[in-house]
């Protein structure tokens, strides 16, 4: 049987990507001229950024590894990469070691279509080396449907952790709120400006309805409805007339306060009193 | 420092990425459907579970004790899962990496529980734990089970709140449009709570009696919402209970011109129910199939995780069973589901949209036990 399994072993092409790469949540700074499965050939002699691998690391914050590669010229090309936080921008290592870097390249081309992360690479004296990777955990969040779960919605079932690193939840997260900040913002003009960050807050968070479709939200316990409190959100479509117009200081049957109290408006904001 | 492509290789790295790879779907039913791998015989671990006749299967789904319970080799022999690649046959096992949590017993544990909010995984909370292959010694994969079996959608549409004053009212409506709502199918269990406790180091109040794990914990309302902030979700709403429990006349039209008030979950009009009949006749026998509707006094078994009683959308326990707390935004006071296993089924409490008010202290005011769920609204 560990005859069978050395040559299994001995089979298994030798090149291999960072095996922590199977817990990738997705691909990010994908260059954006290079097509899938085409040599790339220009600029000569610089260094440009393929794509970014990210995954959680032992603290299960974000991680991402930029991969870059110095297109050949005069010399062979050179594949590095660097490992760095999720929002740090790869462009920042163009010009700074890798902390893994392969030399003698000749030619290089990858993909990153179907969740499958291919990058081909011909080296000296004509070898060819392939990196194949699936992404097991490629977030593509569901369209939600009839008994579905909260966890399913919002990630893959199964999420697997970088390998190199050991859990490790003594300090708190990067990306906590705390009680109070804002988690979504969203403008009078119902503009949402950014994505909703209320994932991170500590206790769950709460809204303030304003006639938009979607209110500005805030981490913290909901106590919507009481005195001095926000409102309820109550829906903008149940009295089934698309052309009505809703705002705090107009028609504000978005919202509702509990009974006995009535809404007050703070800017856009429907409050109780 | 820079190196040829063939000194940095590792091909049994691949090979275990591959055998772990290959592994998932079966983790992901033992984890998911735990109750398919207990035989007749049950389990034998007193000290984690129990598997017991009044406890529906649900309880043992996404259940981190059977997890435990099952690598422990007391579920089976010789737990395993065996895949088969390249012609090779390869036995992947869970390992004992983590603390043991002393109260329960002394034995490692093959899972930990975590609560990360800030990380970048957009889980509130989640099991980890490590899987090995035996025969690529050296090697091992940790990975995050989320808890998928907890809770339910709620579609987006117009709802009803309440019982109206006039049965041809329409009442208090309202619409979860542009929302994402998710509500706990069961009761909050006396095991949930523990989880809570252990993550929040508050050993001393775990409660130890196994048999009671899978039984409604009964916090007062100021712990339920300490207990559902914790994990991102809040106290249940009266009008997210009508929702789930007032079936929509036509579920493919989320905008109907009459929103309905049913009075029961199973049938609009509660004359025609065995509640009703009950109401009318003081001789009314119950049957055993009322008694899957809604546990009412009189009834048999107390029967835990049962899904007899599921609503349209995969809500349980909509009449009878507990008393159950709930947050009334529209009537505060109104903020007690009544309606229980403590009452006769002729009690014209049995009945939609039907509430009574508790202070928030459990044992007071000759109240029966009260039980309580959460609710998870996902940000969009």
């Amino acid at each position: 049987m560990m005859l069978i399994l050395s040559l299994l072993i001995s089979m298994t092409t030798i090149a291999s990507a960072p095996r922590h790469w199977n817990s990738a949540l997705e691909i990010v700074d994908r260059h954006e001229f290079y097509l899938d499965g085409e040599a790339i050939v220009k600029p000569k002699d610089a260094w440009q950024v393929l794509f970014s691998v990210v995954y959680p690391d032992g603290q299960l914050n974000l991680q991402k590894d930029c991969v870059l590669f110095r297109v050949p010229g005069a010399t062979t090309g050179e594949l590095k990469i660097k490992k760095t936080d999720k929002n740090h921008d790869c462009e920042d290592f163009l010009f700074i070691p890798g902390d893994q870097t392969w030399v003698g390249i000749k030619a290089l081309d990858f993909s990153t279509k179907n969740k499958i992360i291919v990058l081909n690479q011909t080296l000296e004296k004509y070898q060819s080396e392939t990196w194949k990777v699936s992404l097991h955990d490629e977030v593509e969040r569901p369209k939600p449907t009839m008994y579905m779960s909260s966890a399913d919605y919002k990630a893959p079932k199964i999420i697997l952790l970088a390998a190199s690193d050991k859990l490790d939840l003594t300090t708190p997260a990067q990306g906590m709120l705390k009680n109070g900040q804002i988690c979504h913002e969203v403008s009078d003009d119902c503009h949402l400006s950014k994505t909703s960050q209320c994932q991170n807050c500590p206790e769950g968070w709460y809204e303030v309805p304003t006639g938009c479709p979607i209110g500005p939200k805030y981490c913290g316990i909901q106590q919507c409805g009481k005195k001095n409190q926000p409102a309820c959100r109550r829906g903008i479509k149940y009295q089934r007339d698309s052309e009505k117009k809703y705002e705090c200081r107009g028609d504000n049957s978005f919202a509702y306060c509990s009974a006995g109290l009535k809404i007050q408006c703070e800017g856009a904001q429907a409050f109780c009193r | 420092m820079a190196q040829k492509f063939q000194d940095k290789l590792i091909p049994s790295e691949k090979l275990f990425t591959q055998v772990i790879t290959s592994a998932l779907p079966e983790v992901l039913k033992l984890w998911e459907q735990g109750d398919r791998f207990i035989g007749k015989e049950g389990t034998k671990c007193p000290l984690e579970i129990d598997f017991e006749k009044k406890v529906g299967r649900s309880y043992y789904q996404c259940q981190p004790h059977l997890w435990q319970c099952y690598w422990q080799g007391s579920v089976m022999q010789n737990p395993l899962i065996k895949i088969d690649i390249f012609g090779q046959t390869f036995h992947v096992e869970a390992k004992a990496s983590f603390p043991a949590i002393s109260a329960y017993s002394e034995e490692s544990r093959f899972y930990q529980m975590i609560n990360r909010p800030g990380s970048g995984i957009n889980l509130n909370y989640g099991y980890v734990v490590e899987l090995i292959v035996r025969e690529i010694p050296g090697l091992s994969q940790s990975m995050i089970l989320a808890d998928t079996c907890r809770d339910t959608y709620l579609p987006q549409r117009i709802y009803a709140y309440g019982k109206p004053k006039q049965r041809t009212d329409e009442g208090f409506i309202w619409d979860n449009f542009d929302r994402h709502l998710f509500l706990d199918k069961f009761y909050v269990t006396h095991q949930q709570v523990n989880e809570w406790r252990v993550l929040t180091g508050a050993l001393d109040k775990l409660t130890l009696d196994r048999k009671l794990w899978p039984e409604p914990s009964l916090l007062n309302l100021e712990d339920q919402i300490k207990y559902c902030a914790f994990f991102g979700k809040r106290v249940l709403e009266a009008k997210l209970f009508d929702a789930a429990t007032m079936s929509p006349s036509d579920t493919k039209n989320p905008m109907p011109e009459k929103v309905l008030h049913p009075q029961t979950p199973w049938q609009r009009d509660l004359s025609k129910s065995f509640l009703g009949m009950a109401r009318i006749n003081p001789d009314y026998q119950l049957s055993p199939l009322d008694c899957q509707l809604a546990q009412v006094q009189g009834c048999a078994q107390n029967k835990f995780f049962t899904t007899d009683s599921a609503t349209w959308m995969g809500f349980n326990y909509g009449l009878g069973y507990y008393p159950e707390s709930l947050i009334n935004e529209v009537e505060p006071s109104k903020n007690l589901k009544l309606s229980s296993k403590f009452l006769p089924a002729s009690s014209e409490w049995h009945e939609l949209g039907v509430r009574s008010n508790w202070k928030g202290q459990q044992g007071i005011d000759d109240l029966p036990p009260i039980a309580f769920r959460c609710y998870e609204e996902v940000s969009l």
